[in-house]
């Protein structure tokens, strides 16, 4: 459930300026970290079982804006956008039965045995050749094993690029979401060619 | 008893719901402010979630994410991608 409309307040364009002049002095700063804080959010607000956690990151930003506009006194903005977020899922707590209604949705899956979507394992396969070979090799050997020689494979391949384990992590990471941001684009193009 | 090391076993807790109450706004509050530390909890999600589709988390952790996790369907979504990437790698 969304924030309820009587919550509701437009950002104008002027308080949208003021909140990223807060940001940062520099306006592509400024928007690059008003990117950065909205996707923050919208985990803060999953990550805490809260549905519709876009909606509830954009209402943070916007009652922020909103209150900068007004005048209010805010010496760290990052600290006050982290008070409204826990203000909005306390409010988001006590509208919701949420986990009621997934945990009928849900059952574990079978990775195994369980049918995974066609599609997406073709746009996958054309994803990794598309991939730089060091990114798809990273990916490989970070994913491989079966859960007992995973550690092991993981510290072989961080002691073999020079990084510890946690930036190994990170880059594995960023080169999963290399990999899901082609994906997208793959079954995008996909639906959009069946439709014609 | 888990191998992790401790920061990374408090990123873990985070995600499955267990940390406690007063650790977890810390910790909240710390990536909402820095987007490095945010990018690592997003990290340890795709290690969680990894661990959990080859059967290598313990049976509290594994119960914890199908309850608390993945009551999310933005992170079921993110599972089923990742089985697929496995899917793909193994063929």
């Amino acid at each position: 459930m969304a924030p309820s409309d009587n919550d509701r307040w437009d950002l104008t364009p002027r308080a949208f300026v003021h909140l990223l002049e807060r940001l940062s002095s520099d306006r592509a700063v400024a928007a690059v970290e008003y990117e950065s804080l909205r996707r923050r959010l919208a985990d803060y607000f999953d990550w805490r079982g809260c549905p519709n956690p876009d909606v509830y990151a954009d209402e943070t930003l916007d009652r922020v804006a909103r209150k900068l506009r007004e005048g209010e006194k805010v010496d760290n903005v990052h600290k006050y956008v982290f008070g409204v977020a826990r203000m909005l899922l306390l409010e988001s707590v006590r509208r919701r039965e949420r986990e009621k209604v997934a945990h009928a949705e849900w059952r574990p899956l079978d990775v195994v045995d369980d049918p995974v979507d066609e599609d997406q394992v073709r746009c996958l396969e054309s994803c990794m050749k598309q991939l730089p070979e060091e990114t798809r090799e990273l990916l490989i050997r970070y994913y491989q094993g079966d859960g007992r020689t995973t550690l092991a494979a993981r510290k072989e391949l961080a002691v073999g690029l020079g990084i510890n384990s946690g930036a190994l992590k990170v880059r594995a990471h960023r080169a999963r979401g290399t990999l899901e941001a082609c994906l997208r684009k793959c079954l995008h193009q996909k639906k959009k060619g069946g439709r014609r | 008893m888990s191998t992790r090391p401790a920061r990374e076993q408090r990123l873990v807790d985070y995600l499955l719901g267990v940390l406690p109450a007063e650790q977890q706004e810390e910790l909240e509050e710390h990536y909402l402010a820095e987007a490095d530390l945010h990018t690592e909890l997003q990290a340890t999600a795709d290690d969680l979630i990894h661990a959990y589709l080859v059967g290598s988390l313990s049976d509290d952790e594994r119960a914890n994410l199908e309850t608390h996790f993945l009551a999310s369907p933005r992170q079921r979504r993110r599972v089923e991608v990742m089985r697929a990437v496995l899917k793909v790698m193994r063929r």
